[in-house]
């Protein structure tokens, strides 16, 4: 695939999409038995956010040290999607915590 | 109504994640990015998570972790990733609905493992998503 057309670009994305949509839905499944069985939303939202960063650190490190030295808008934005995002587990499990 | 009111807010937290994420992609490459936004997320959930659940965080047991592990593997290196490098690619207007069909895959899980019940709302409601992300996918 030449991802230098924008439909093959936008195709491969939505694929991506769609892999992490069934990431999300599987790991909605596996929150409310955390949040049921056993710890707080918040507490259990803490602990996935932990182990997923460092499992994902392990995996991409060599790209790291040079990526910290490009532009600081990037990280910028990242970050602020860290943040948003996590406002998104935390009330997630929340939600799932006042589920019938 | 607590419980949608929460799933409210989460949503427009992932809604404007991925816009600050779309827009992080064009300067970094997504996986640093991801982390960099994992980092981010931590640090704030475990100050609340201190500030509310402080016992509740050193009394845990080991069955526990493993479940948080299994949870945040499959939901921030994996969902995450895909989500980030999704929308970086095909952007946010098109990556983000489909990521929005994730409560179908969970409705999946939650009656063939969770024993949930079937109901004619939900099953509207699944259809409804699966139109919606097959309109998506095949629009040009």
């Amino acid at each position: 695939m030449n991802l230098a057309f924008p439909e093959n670009r936008a195709l491969l994305g939505s694929v991506l999409a769609l892999g992490a949509a069934m990431a999300y839905g599987s790991s909605l499944y596996l929150q409310k038995v955390v949040v049921t069985e056993y710890a707080p939303p918040l507490v259990g939202a803490t602990f996935a956010l932990l182990f997923g960063m460092l499992i994902l650190t392990v995996m991409v490190h060599r790209h790291i040290p040079a990526d910290l030295r490009k532009p600081k808008k990037g990280l910028a934005m990242m970050a602020l999607a860290g943040l948003s995002s996590s406002v998104g587990v935390m009330f997630s499990y929340l939600s799932l915590n006042h589920a019938v | 109504m607590l419980g949608i009111t929460f799933a409210l807010i989460a949503a427009v937290g992932f809604g404007s994640g991925a816009v600050f994420a779309r827009l992080g992609g064009l300067h970094i490459r997504s996986t640093t990015g991801t982390v960099v936004s994992l980092a981010a997320g931590f640090l704030m959930t475990f100050i609340v998570a201190l500030v509310f659940n402080l016992s509740d965080m050193f009394s845990l047991s080991g069955v526990a972790f493993a479940w948080f592990l299994l949870a945040g593997a499959i939901h921030f290196p994996i969902g995450r990733l895909l989500n980030f490098t999704g929308i970086t690619l095909a952007g946010v207007s098109r990556a983000s609905p489909i990521v929005g069909a994730s409560p179908l895959f969970a409705i999946l899980l939650a009656l063939t493992l969770g024993n949930e019940p079937f109901e004619v709302p939900i099953f509207i409601g699944t259809v409804l998503v699966v139109t919606g992300v097959a309109l998506i996918v095949t629009q040009r």
